[in-house]
């Protein structure tokens, strides 16, 4: 092929929009690698199995031994898991894991994108691109929640675009089709009508403080008309309006709200949360001294999306997307003269972009084995299960096929044992699981005494559990106590799981 | 950002209706600190060692107290100071004089905030809205202890440094600064605050000066500064440890039970109402910030971010964020483009006879008085009414058990924390198992304490240190009272509404 014609196929690129491409290359090779761990995602395999199998949404426990199996639930994320396991019978773990991928790859892409279209610049997009990667670093999981990136990135960039005149109305009519998908895919649904409300809120304060620079109160009513028509796009799901009777419920829910680290307020300790409060600073200093006065829209996603942060560490990733772009026109208009070096385009940088992205591609799950890694970093994954690549090493595989081959008791376990217990051996059933909100606060108050060795015995005699599944890293208060306890019998033991038994009940060899 | 200059008053002006704001703000709030608790855990242990020191004209450096640790292991009273004044007001006036000492370093803590804000702002509605977040953000940090000693130092350093900055004070006045921290280093570990309060002047003014902005120090001012700083860094060593003060302090900033165990030294979250407002007001100035039509200074900007910083690796430096950020707040506030909506406010002398009489109530909740307050049931049930010790003692605060104790002495107690606090004071030949020192036990102590109050593996551990008797915390330790009401090991000595001692069946 001439150089001609690679031309004519090839965009040459500049050498500025390198700049974002390593932090993105380096932020998904990094994500890729990140081991699966059992919590959130093999429970939610087994209902899109269930929904797939039998045709139907579930609506009650199904797996759980300390609840009635009828005990009413919802499975609001039916439609993510139903993808999940389609993915799932379709290529295994590994396309899943894949398909993750590609969605941190776009979602982070699009990011960078909508930075620069606000900076103008794409070193700046790259400046702020770094936080917004670094803060999302425990994110990227394979769960539900991942379909959801990029709605939220398309309504961010769709109402943008909307209220600065450079898209028709009819584009916006995609938001309610969006939220059709959405509502089905996950809770965090009710960020798209946030976002349309934080516009229509934004845009009329405009409208009435500063009537020259404001949208038209006729294309104001036209994003209050697609947000009515995407809050009525909310109700196509199997529960109508009672999932904001859900939503309302899961967010006061007293032991997702008190145990779940990740519905916990951010700390600034670890990489990812110092990054957080280390953004909230430079949105201090930058907005102090930018000849950017941020619209009122601006102000409201940055006030509203860095309380929901605030409020729990799962949605720094909402804050992420919605409040660093505004990090990088604010940047932007610093009164300071950032050096800008003539940039040319040329192949050469179109070359360096695919390369970058090299040890992205060696990293997918079908070739990651093969990628020399350190063995410290293979320490934290399985290798050469068939369950899949990238698996956590603590995922309890042997443990379980040991239980597979010696069924039977009531089982107490950890809880993100209980994801995978309910994946890979339904039919032993569950004492607790990740679906928190299922199960009451004092089951929860119960299972952290007994975990922590605190009236193990009489809990678990009030529980009937005769079998115990621990995990020696986070439950080893309990396992420092069985230990000593003759009455308990190790049955089973690896690096991260235990099985035992009530001395006088354990299941023959 | 430059500073109004006329609000330097030559002579006495009557004030204007705004300052009602103020004081109805300034009143209530000193009215609701007058009511609070004493909780048990981090006053009594500290007055037992001013009284140690008055007894014997020296600053003890040994454990003393408690029995699972030698007598003699070392121990650093960083707070000799604040302890002695403590026990020098208690002995001249008791619990009351104690505790109205307190009130009154608050209130004018509040008071020169206040005062800072208005300056800065020109409007004493704000500086009321600022007295009110520092008030609400704080809550929690109000208790008496020695920290109390070091809210009037710091809100001074604050305001010399920031007049001095502004133009507004001759160079004289910073030499206070070095003789406040001759004060403050004996007082209280956050002492290292006025180090950095000179430092981020400094830094920030230097910025200013470099920048050559409007309003910028002159060369020699700056160096003045610098040289201030290098005084108060010499003052910081008039303390019975000289330079080994620094590496207590970063002991203490290090400590790994003091870091993980204790709840104020670890990241406020959003929970409760002073976190709430704590969060809240860096929204507010967030937004004050996008909006106003005044640039921060390169000074206040680093106050804010240095203060912001230290507030979220701790709850117990809400306190000083407040004292420093709530001014600058207040500044931006009254740039925004629609400030306030101006209401008339004529000047008279009346409005300052009005506001002493706002502050009627707040004067009737002094300790001296409170008892005899119509405060409401729930109120009086926090608090011991007619205690020996004095007014405003928390209920649960174990005086009868440690009477008790008194009465049957002996044996190795095993006791809750903060009623080994108490028992220092009322009863310290008992000796402790632990107590609010907490920098003086291994961690390895401390998690068996969490252990033995969970009643995991309690009989072992107990027997492992020795331990026959038990002071414990029915709220604070239910598994335990739980555990021992169903062990025949153990028998109750003693119960009531909020503590209970066991002994070890021989």
């Amino acid at each position: 092929m001439t150089r001609m014609k690679l031309s004519r196929r090839l965009p040459a690129l500049s050498i500025d929009i390198l700049w974002p491409l390593i932090i993105l290359a380096a932020y998904v090779f990094y994500t890729a690698l990140v081991p699966q761990p059992p919590n959130d995602l093999w429970w939610h395999l087994k209902i899109g199995e269930y929904v797939y199998t039998q045709k139907a949404v579930p609506t009650t426990n199904l797996f759980a031994w300390t609840l009635p199996a009828d005990q009413p639930f919802f499975y609001a994320a039916w439609l993510g898991e139903w993808l999940l396991y389609v993915l799932y019978r379709l290529g295994g773990i590994d396309l899943t894991l894949f398909v993750r991928n590609l969605l941190t790859l776009a979602t982070f892409g699009l990011l960078a994108w909508e930075m620069r279209q606000r900076s103008g610049s794409w070193r700046i997009s790259a400046l702020t691109l770094t936080p917004a990667a670094l803060m999302c670093m425990n994110v990227p999981l394979v769960r539900t929640q991942m379909w959801c990136w990029l709605p939220f990135m398309f309504f961010l960039i769709l109402l943008r675009r909307y209220t600065r005149g450079e898209i028709r109305p009819a584009w916006l009519l995609a938001l309610p089709g969006l939220m059709i998908l959405w509502v089905n895919l996950h809770g965090t649904f009710i960020m798209g009508l946030v976002l349309v409300g934080a516009y229509l809120v934004g845009e009329a304060i405009r409208a009435l403080l500063r009537p020259s620079e404001a949208l038209p109160w006729k294309k104001i009513a036209w994003l209050g008309a697609v947000g009515l028509l995407a809050a009525l796009a909310t109700l196509l799901n199997p529960r109508t309006y009672e999932i904001f009777g859900y939503i309302t419920n899961l967010m006061t829910d007293q032991p997702v709200q008190q145990l779940v680290e990740e519905w916990k307020s951010p700390v600034p300790l670890g990489l990812a949360n110092t990054t957080f409060y280390i953004s909230i600073l430079a949105l201090i200093v930058t907005l102090a001294y930018s000849r950017l006065r941020p619209s009122p829209t601006d102000t409201l996603l940055l006030v509203g999306f860095l309380w929901l942060a605030w409020d729990g560490q799962r949605s720094i990733l909402w804050y992420a997307m919605a409040a660093m772009p505004i990090l990088a026109e604010a940047i932007s208009q610093l009164p300071i003269s950032i050096p800008s070096p003539a940039s040319q385009r040329s192949l050469v940088n179109t070359l360096a972009a695919g390369i970058l992205f090299v040890p992205f591609i060696l990293v997918q799950p079908w070739l990651v084995e093969r990628f020399p890694l350190p063995p410290t970093y293979w320490e934290q994954v399985h290798q050469g299960v068939p369950e899949g690549r990238m698996l956590s090493s603590d995922t309890p595989i042997t443990a379980v096929q040991y239980l597979k081959e010696h069924p039977g008791g009531n089982l107490f376990h950890e809880m993100g044992f209980g994801s995978y217990l309910i994946w890979a051996l339904p039919e032993q059933g569950v004492f607790v699981d990740t679906r928190i909100e299922l199960y009451p606060y004092t089951l929860w108050s119960d299972y952290i005494h007994i975990s922590q060795g605190v009236r193990y015995n009489a809990l678990l005699e009030q529980y009937e559990a005769n079998r115990l599944l621990l995990h020696t890293g986070l439950q080893s208060g309990l396992v420092e106590q069985l230990t000593s306890d003759p009455t308990w019998a190790l049955e089973y033991a690896d690096d991260s799981a235990q099985v035992w038994c009530k001395a006088n009940a354990c299941p023959s060899p | 950002m430059p500073m109004p200059t006329s609000t330097r008053t030559p002579r006495l002006h009557p004030p204007d209706a705004s300052i009602l704001w103020f004081t109805v703000i300034l009143a209530t709030i000193s009215f609701l600190v007058a009511l609070i608790p004493i909780r048990a855990n981090d006053f009594w242990w500290h007055l037992q060692i001013g009284k140690w020191i008055q007894a014997h004209g020296q600053i003890p450096d040994t454990n003393m107290f408690a029995w699972t640790l030698p007598a003699e292991q070392p121990f650093f009273y960083g707070a000799w100071l604040g302890e002695f004044l403590f026990a020098l007001l208690h002995g001249w006036g008791g619990l009351e004089l104690v505790v109205f000492a307190r009130n009154l370093m608050f209130g004018a803590t509040l008071w020169l905030v206040g005062w800072e804000a208005h300056r800065r702002s020109g409007s004493w509605r704000i500086a009321a809205l600022a007295i009110f977040l520092l008030y609400a953000m704080t809550l929690n940090n109000l208790g008496l202890r020695p920290q109390n000693w070091s809210w009037l130092p710091c809100v001074l350093t604050f305001i010399l440094l920031s007049r001095f900055a502004d133009g507004c004070l001759k160079h004289g006045w910073l030499l206070l600064i070095p003789l406040l921290m001759a004060f403050w280093v004996n007082i209280h570990g956050s002492f290292v605050l006025s180090l950095a309060l000179v430092g981020i002047f400094v830094a920030g003014e230097g910025l200013r000066w470099l920048l050559k902005q409007a309003g910028a120090v002159s060369r020699g001012d700056l160096s003045w500064m610098a040289g201030i700083g290098l005084l108060t860094t010499l003052a910081a060593l008039a303390n019975p440890r000289g330079t080994g003060i620094f590496s207590y302090v970063l002991g203490l900033m290090t400590d790994q039970p003091s870091q993980t165990l204790i709840i104020e030294w670890q990241s406020p979250t959003l929970d409760g109402i002073p976190n709430t407002v704590f969060f809240a007001s860096i929204l507010l100035l967030l937004v004050a910030l996008i909006y106003t039509r005044q640039r921060p200074s390169p000074t206040d900007i680093l106050l804010a971010l240095a203060f912001l910083w230290l507030a979220w690796s701790g709850q117990r430096y809400i306190v000083w964020y407040g004292i420093a950020v709530m001014p600058i707040l207040a500044q931006a506030i009254s740039s925004l483009p629609n400030p306030l909506p101006r209401l008339a406010s004529p000047r008279s002398w009346g409005n300052a006879v009005l506001s002493i009489l706002i502050m009627t109530p707040a004067l009737l909740a002094q300790p001296w008085f409170i008892e005899s307050l119509p405060l409401p049931e729930t109120y009086w049930g926090q608090i011991q009414r007619g205690s020996a010790e004095g007014p405003l003692v928390a209920a649960d605060t174990p005086t009868a058990a440690v009477d008790y104790l008194k009465t049957h002495p002996g044996g190795h107690i095993f006791n809750e924390m903060g009623y080994g606090s108490y028992l220092i004071w009322a009863v310290p030949e008992q000796g402790v198992f632990i107590d609010p020192r907490v920098e003086l036990y291994p961690y390895q102590q401390w998690q068996d304490y969490i252990q033995i109050s969970n009643a995991v593996d309690y009989n072992a551990l107990l027997a492992q240190y020795g331990a026959d008797r038990i002071l414990l915390n029915i709220a604070l330790q239910p598994e335990l009272a739980f555990a021992l009401a169903n062990d025949p090991g153990w028998a109750m000595e003693y119960a009531d509404e909020f503590a209970q001692i066991w002994q070890k069946v021989k």
